[in-house]
């Protein structure tokens, strides 16, 4: 029963970290960070994106990261 | 015996700003890190770049990557002499390495590291572009910030979206 009709049931997305040993979570690679925030600039949550457990841990530390030095939002709401 | 750790710092600086005060700062940090022992490993300009956020009313700063090897705590009277400078605007200094003597650095793979990890130059384009295209149409974004969870119908966001306006009758 793994590929069942419903999406909602069917196996996780793969970790893109995991998948692709090359990508490198650094908070100075705002473009690559840009894929694991929303719209209004808030990270998303795992469940959504698929990221690993560690992976998610060293993402929110870079983008936070990113945040201080602005290179990322802190929020996109609204005026900017 | 000396103990390091190897650090990066980015400055942010006033966009107005020529790399002449720079050059002082620089020449600053570098002394205390004279002193403390230890050594520069790479001292990039990564230029002008869009912020994502206005500091102190300005909307874009003067990129500055410096990494270096030096004694923890050198690391708070640099700091110190970064404040004193009022061009910079913004200040981090992140640690990458552990704690050890300093003959024990390998000072070429700590050099390597360091430049390995530099910004996309395409970023600068990417932003500017964005920011152009982000003032033609600022729509409010379609959805929420949690995507794939279940609707709430009376969410009031989503009503706005979805369901055909409620246009007055009268």
């Amino acid at each position: 029963m793994k590929s069942t009709r419903r999406r909602r049931f069917g196996r996780r997305k793969m970790c893109p970290f995991c998948a692709d040993k090359t990508m490198y979570i650094d908070y100075k690679t705002p473009s690559m960070l840009k894929r694991f925030i929303s719209e209004r600039g808030r990270i998303v949550p795992r469940r959504i994106s698929g990221v690993c457990a560690p992976h998610q841990r060293r993402l929110q530390e870079a983008v936070k990261r990113a945040r201080v030095v602005a290179l990322m939002p802190y929020s996109c709401a609204g005026v900017d | 015996m000396i103990l390091a750790r190897s650090y990066e710092t980015i400055l942010i600086a006033k966009p107005d700003f020529d790399g002449e005060a720079f050059e002082k700062l620089h020449k600053r940090l570098l002394k205390v890190i004279d002193t403390e022992g230890g050594l520069e490993l790479k001292l990039v300009d990564w230029g002008r770049r869009r912020l994502a956020y206005p500091i102190e009313n300005h909307r874009k700063g003067n990129y500055f990557y410096f990494g270096f090897i030096t004694n923890p705590a050198a690391i708070k009277e640099m700091h110190r002499q970064i404040r004193l400078s009022p061009e910079v605007i913004r200040h981090q200094t992140i640690a990458l390495s552990k704690t050890l003597p300093l003959p024990k650095f390998d000072i070429e793979s700590e050099r390597a590291r360091v430049v390995a990890m530099t910004p996309d130059a395409q970023d600068e384009d990417d932003r500017e572009r964005r920011d152009r295209r982000d003032r033609r149409d600022r729509r409010p974004p379609r959805d929420g910030d949690r995507g794939d969870r279940k609707r709430d119908s009376r969410d009031s966001r989503d009503s706005r979206d979805s369901a055909p306006a409620p246009e007055v009758k009268a």
